[in-house]
């Protein structure tokens, strides 16, 4: 049934995934084996894959739809406490920039490789990203940019987040950020796709 | 069974080009005729009927004679792979790329200096096509320089067969009894063999009006053995042929008839192409091109002429003059694919592989060029428009703002719709930069040496190749 749930995932196939996590319950597998033994294993094999070029993004955000769709049906029956996801990340595009198609997939990777996510959308001011770090206390804040006019209120936000919220790591992405803007401005980590901001998002948590 | 990929997209020839073509062709024939030296076919020749001048050995025919031999030509040519779901369905408007020379020198995959070829180079070259998808056959490529003459034609093939089991197509050095003999042998017998031809072979014409002794007898010998055959002219325009590509056209449909009507006078029906290596002279120099975009102009039309006759077709594609893997390389190379293939040109041979004019070949560039091939393959596809591929429905349940990255539209798509590059760089500067800064030769060296190192093509049936060793001691791998 784990196998099942495990390819399930892979293949995108929702109804399979939901169907066998029931079965595995009444089978007497536990919530946390369903998680760890199903679904995150799963999405370990897909970020593989993405790695080596066998797996392409929409098959991938379609993976990781299902193992959400999955986790939404056995994270009730968790006892307090014994579940921890990766860490709590905010996410947002920066202040005067509208587009977000290349956030919403940092944020769906995240969420499916375990990490808890708080999406602000899109044209997020600098007050409304120190609001929601004060709301939920997050250990990383991602940022996203997609026009040159707008990585000056990137540079803004990452300044007044690393002096009002100086515990709290940023990560930024976006097609005109590279590594020496994220370096200049100050930024904790850059990622130049999804896949490399999942793997970025881990090793600043750690 | 592979059908190949329908298109005529390019039709550089109007329906009158092509009947005023045809007509000078024909006035060519019956005027001029060709030159054959060669007593039994001109005997042949004037057996069934036509004017033969046995002291000048020229063969004239009148256009109704002409059209009802070639009529007896098979319209469409099954050339079978050792694996059955290679195997090419040949006929018009069907489109399929194979590789294609005669070279002697190869760019070293280690050190990349031009050196000799050699029989194992052969046997790689094969190997390595045996794993491009976007090449349907296999035409050998290369000289041997360490085989002595005389079982150049047995080794050559034999490196062939045994390495990819695509069709396996070649031209001959010498007299082809023992290269019969070995094929009906992996075949089981003559019978077999003729039923599923696994090699077939090219034996040029001389541009302008000729065809040699020794290749008209090889010729009568292949026939008779059932091998399909590709009879190419290759007149060189300005030089050879006149210099309008129209001219050419004239002396080259003229030339592929010929080679036609000797093998359907040897034998009625046997399967032969009607082939074409329209090439340019450079007008600075006189040199031979064989990357000049009006060579991918003529091939095209060529392809018009062979529909015209419904005819079975050989045609040659991307060629580059380029000594290295440059910018001229990838754009003669693409146009050289890309034209005769938008109007339908049949078997598209020197589509991969050779560099230098076709004087030498590099492992690397067989990569390139079936890249290339994937991405002109992709164009003859064109739009495909059906209710699902419009995705109305898609569109108007995502809405303004959304968006459709994990669509299960395009997840269903994705792998057919797009054409996937392997080593194309589509990374952005950061990501190429810190992986190594590798441009797309890098990969392709990447992807032959993983090939070279891991591959195994079908192997022939098991105790064959002991035998053929015993029986054949001229064979060296």
């Amino acid at each position: 049934m784990l196998d099942q749930i495990f390819q399930g995932v892979l293949d995108g196939e929702t109804p399979i995934v939901q169907a066998e996590i029931k079965k595995a319950l009444e089978g007497g597998i536990s919530p946390l084996e369903i998680i760890n033994e199903g679904l995150i294993k799963a999405m370990d094999e897909v970020g593989r894959r993405m790695k080596n070029g066998d797996m392409f993004m929409p098959e991938v955000l379609v993976a990781a739809e299902t193992m959400k769709q999955g986790l939404a049906l056995v994270k009730p029956l968790l006892e307090e406490g014994s579940y921890q996801s990766l860490g709590k990340v905010v996410i947002g595009t920066v202040a005067g920039d509208l587009h977000d198609i290349g956030k919403n997939l940092v944020a769906m990777l995240l969420e499916s490789s375990g990490f808890e996510v708080i999406d602000l959308g899109v044209d997020v001011s600098l007050e409304q990203f120190l609001a929601a770090v004060e709301e939920h206390k997050p250990q990383l804040v991602g940022l996203s940019a997609l026009l040159t006019t707008t990585m000056a209120s990137m540079r803004d936000t990452v300044k007044a987040l690393s002096e009002k919220a100086p515990g709290v790591k940023t990560m930024v992405g976006g097609a005109p950020v590279n590594q020496e803007f994220a370096r200049e401005i100050g930024a904790g980590g850059y990622a130049p796709d999804g896949a490399a901001a999942v793997e970025l998002a881990k090793s600043l948590i750690d | 069974m592979n059908r190949g990929m329908y298109c005529r997209h390019y039709q550089p020839l109007s329906a009158k080009d092509i009947e005023t073509i045809h007509k000078a062709s024909m006035l060519v024939l019956e005027k001029t005729g060709f030159k054959i030296d060669n007593k039994k076919a001109l005997c042949l020749f004037a057996e069934n009927g036509a004017q033969v001048d046995f002291e000048k050995k020229i063969v004239k025919a009148k256009e109704e004679w002409i059209m009802q031999k070639l009529k007896k030509a098979p319209a469409r040519i099954v050339l079978y792979g050792r694996d059955e779901r290679q195997s090419m369905v040949v006929e018009t408007d069907r489109t399929f790329a194979g590789t294609g020379g005669m070279a002697l020198n190869i760019y070293d995959l280690e050190n990349g200096e031009r050196r000799p070829t050699t029989l194992e180079d052969g046997a790689n070259i094969a190997k390595l096509v045996d794993t491009l998808e976007n090449l349907d056959w296999y035409t050998l490529p290369i000289y041997p320089n360490d085989v002595p003459k005389k079982d150049v034609d047995l080794n050559r093939f034999y490196a062939g067969i045994k390495n990819t089991s695509k069709h396996v197509m070649g031209g001959i050095y010498g007299d082809p009894g023992d290269l019969i003999r070995l094929v009906h042998d992996i075949s089981g017998g003559k019978d077999k063999f003729r039923e599923k031809p696994f090699i077939s072979v090219i034996c040029s014409t001389i541009s302008p009006l000729q065809l040699e002794s020794r290749y008209v007898d090889y010729i009568f010998d292949l026939v008779e053995a059932g091998i399909p055959i590709a009879t190419p002219p290759a007149p060189i325009a300005g030089a050879t042929s006149p210099v309008t590509l129209a001219g050419t056209l004239v002396q080259i449909n003229a030339e592929a008839i010929c080679g036609i009507l000797l093998c359907q006078l040897i034998k009625e029906g046997a399967p032969v192409l009607y082939s074409v290596v329209p090439t340019t002279a450079d007008m600075k120099t006189m040199g031979f091109l064989f990357g000049a975009v009006e060579n991918g102009i003529m091939n095209a039309a060529c392809a018009q002429l062979a529909s015209y006759y419904n005819l079975p077709m050989y045609s040659t594609g991307g060629v580059t003059e380029s000594k290295v893997f440059d910018v001229q390389n990838g754009y003669e190379k693409c146009l050289g694919n890309l034209l005769p293939a938008l109007a339908g040109a049949q078997l598209i041979h020197n589509a991969a592989g050779q560099i230098d004019s076709s004087m030498a070949v590099a492992y690397e560039q067989y990569v390139l060029d079936d890249e290339i091939l994937g991405a002109v393959k992709r164009v003859i596809r064109g739009v495909e428009v059906t209710p699902d591929t419009l995705a109305t429905e898609v569109i108007i349940s995502t809405g303004p703002g959304g968006n459709f990255l994990s669509n299960s539209h395009t997840v269903k798509y994705l792998r057919s719709e797009l054409f996937l590059p392997r080593v194309a760089v589509r990374a952005n500067y950061s990501v190429w930069h810190s992986g190594g800064r590798k441009n797309a030769l890098d990969k392709a060296r990447e992807i032959v040496k993983d090939v070279l190192k891991n591959h195994q093509p079908l192997p022939l049936p098991e105790g064959m190749e002991k035998e053929l060793r015993q029986s054949y001691p001229a064979l060296r791998i």
